[in-house]
């Protein structure tokens, strides 16, 4: 039997082991500050998108699909901003360019990236309708979703005996993978996720928010991270993988109530958490 | 609804037994969704509110595939708690799923 302290992660060790993880492209952090500037203009984000063909063309062929069901089509950046306005390109372009840096850093053997991935776009677009009725920005929201588990990422890219462990565990013991994390790490992810997203410089209401998204106890949270642990909680209840070992976290009471959620409002929110899924998924090739 | 179902009286209801109706509070909520399978504790609760009898499958329609959709989301619910969230977000799921059947 291996010795449990030989898991045990301190936030010293993580800190300094992510500064060995690559960086992200410039476009990313590019989307992600404009968020909270209000001084960026629409044609500025449209020429720093445009300076990536791969992911014009995708947003192209998104803004031109079915799905918009747009009179004309759109030809370029600056059109596909002005017809479906500049928050839905900016989140697509988050989600396309995010998947692409975050997937090529991963050995896919170790770790279902796709699943992954799946699961944050959800989370992401539950999180964004959530929002709404519990006065958050909805940028905010999508984006936080998109990134609350990214801490998940670092164990296998900087700890993969670690991850094994904690695999180990939660299969033994059946649990969420933040309770194994905690027993035999002493962290999770959710708080390594504040040291990575601190370290690339995102709003802090956004760090905060990925550290505190699975705090079933607390008996208060700040608005965006209410926003993303509900999301959360009801993404996982919706089963969009399917897996065995999936299971819902428990629900923080405080959050459940904010959100004050009609019969009406939960069903709206499902349905238009799962198409607004496949859409996605379908349009971004994931 | 199907006219194969069994409605009993309340007091001949066995725990373990799956509803065939959901249960709809007086403004027609659902208090406890199609396929649920009933415990002694929400057998008390149903007779504290003056209900006297309830619609159960037969066990062919056991393997249906609302049973199905009911034993996932119990084994997906497994750890989420007996607080009230937890509870609600089930149902309002479970109601979603059998809405979406029915379509």
């Amino acid at each position: 039997m291996t010795d449990p302290d030989d898991f045990h992660l301190d936030p010293e060790m993580v800190a300094r082991s992510i500064v060995k993880l690559p960086s992200l492209p410039v476009i990313v952090l590019d989307l992600l500050r404009s968020i909270e500037d209000e001084n960026i203009s629409a044609d500025m984000l449209a020429a720093k998108m445009s300076t990536d063909v791969a992911l014009v063309a995708r947003l192209l062929r998104v803004a031109n699909s079915s799905f918009y069901g747009l009179q004309r089509k759109v030809s370029s950046v600056s059109d596909a901003i002005f017809v479906l306005g500049l928050s839905s390109i900016r989140n697509m372009a988050l989600s396309a360019t995010l998947y692409e840096a975050l997937n090529s850093r991963i050995d896919a053997a170790c770790f279902d990236f796709k699943g992954f991935w799946r699961h944050s776009l959800a989370t992401a677009l539950c999180a964004e309708a959530l929002a709404e009725k519990m006065k958050s920005s909805r940028e905010a929201a999508f984006t936080a979703g998109l990134m609350h588990d990214v801490g998940r990422l670092f164990l296998p890219i900087c700890f993969p005996g670690h991850q094994e462990a904690v695999n180990e565990y939660a299969m033994r013991v059946d649990c969420c993978a933040y309770e194994a994390e905690r027993a035999v790490l002493g962290t999770d992810h959710a708080r390594i996720g504040r040291i990575l997203t601190e370290q690339w410089n995102f709003p802090s209401s956004l760090s905060e928010a990925v550290s505190e998204h699975h705090e079933a106890d607390k008996s208060t949270l700040p608005p965006l991270a209410c926003v993303l642990h509900l999301a959360d909680c009801i993404v996982h209840g919706l089963d969009l993988g399917g897996e065995e070992s999936e299971q819902v976290p428990r629900i923080n009471a405080y959050c459940w109530n904010e959100a004050n959620l009609s019969w009406a409002d939960s069903q709206a929110l499902f349905l238009a958490v799962e198409s607004g899924l496949e859409t996605l998924c379908r349009e971004l090739d994931i | 609804m199907n006219s194969e179902h069994r409605t009993l009286p309340i007091d001949e209801v066995q725990p373990g037994a799956l509803l065939a109706d959901s249960v709809r509070d007086p403004d027609g909520r659902v208090i406890f969704p199609k396929g649920t399978a009933v415990t002694a504790a929400i057998l008390d609760g149903l007779r504290a509110s003056g209900i006297d009898s309830l619609a159960v499958m037969h066990a062919e329609e056991m393997a249906s595939p609302e049973l199905q959709m009911a034993k996932r989301l119990r084994h997906l619910f497994r750890h989420a708690g007996g607080g009230v969230p937890s509870l609600e977000l089930r149902r309002q799921i479970s109601a979603y799923r059998l809405t979406k059947n029915d379509d």
